[in-house]
């Protein structure tokens, strides 16, 4: 998955990807995410059950069991799934749902704004329930497994960047893609000067 | 699965349906059956993205098959 795959966003500043220099690193969110195709243990959050729930009914949208259950998968994951891995993990607590049941839904919750939708690359679009907090991602190229963070001092920057081209910040988008580094000393996977020690928070040079 | 309705109007949801139902009675798997009719929906129309062609496999086979619902359905203007 390269970085430049169709649909990857780039970050703060005009045109580039990624940050450049010492940004202090970032703060990962909660858990990380197991990767697309397994899935990973859950962090419950029954919140997010609920307030999916709240939301369609606030928009008027009938709770069908299907609904609950779809919305039950989507709270439980951490790992941004694409539809097809939400209907395999529906189809774990309910034999009978229907792809195009969960397809359909999944679009409902996304266009009633339940849902945010993310390009990361893989030709497939992959979900989470809106209102977690301003985050950014970073997707593993190799596994698609998807890195929730936060970074003040990327906002900081974004921020700059902003007013010094006299606009107000309102919003945007971090995306990083990186490859985890082989634990210990250097390997034949190691690249020259790319290679990054596995924390799970990211530095401010995207390397590549 | 509900019985049929009436005449579907449109002649690539007519197929996609169809061939849902009849793929599924065959013991065909139901992402196989869908992805299946994603593709027959792009043989009717091949300027479609993979993804319109997802989204409307998705909601003629929730509203005729799952659902069993009659009424209109969005798509496009084939006779």
């Amino acid at each position: 998955m390269p970085p430049d795959a169709p649909g990857a966003r780039a970050s703060a500043g005009p045109g580039r990807d990624g940050l450049e220099g010492g940004a202090d690193p970032g703060r990962p969110r909660a858990s990380s995410p197991g990767p697309v195709g397994r899935a990973a243990a859950p962090a419950h959050r029954p919140d997010d059950a609920e307030r999916i729930e709240r939301l369609c009914v606030e928009r008027g949208l009938k709770m069908t069991g299907q609904r609950r259950l779809i919305a039950r998968v989507l709270s439980e994951a951490q790992d941004h799934p694409d539809v097809e891995e939400v209907y395999r993990r529906a189809l774990l607590l309910d034999s009978k749902v229907s792809i195009a049941t969960v397809y359909r839904t999944v679009r409902l919750f996304e266009e009633q704004g339940i849902l945010e939708r993310h390009d990361f690359g893989g030709g497939r679009a992959r979900y989470e329930p809106t209102e977690h907090g301003h985050h950014h991602h970073l997707i593993d190229v190799d596994t698609g497994q998807v890195v929730e963070f936060e970074a003040e001092a990327h906002e900081r920057l974004a921020r700059e960047i902003a007013a010094g081209l006299g606009f107000e910040l309102v919003g945007h988008r971090l995306e990083l893609f990186g490859r985890r580094a082989a634990a210990g000393g250097p390997s034949s996977d190691v690249r020259p000067g790319g290679a990054q020690r596995g924390p799970k928070t990211p530095r401010g040079d995207a390397g590549g | 699965m509900p019985p049929r309705e009436g005449p579907i109007g449109r002649r690539c949801e007519r197929a996609v349906v169809t061939a849902y139902r009849e793929l599924r009675s065959h013991g065909v798997g139901d992402l196989a059956a869908f992805n299946a009719c994603a593709t027959l929906y792009r043989i009717h129309h091949p300027e479609a993205q993979v993804e319109e062609a997802r989204r409307l496999a998705a909601e003629w086979i929730d509203h005729h098959v799952v659902r069993g619902d009659s009424g209109p359905t969005p798509g496009c203007d084939c006779g």
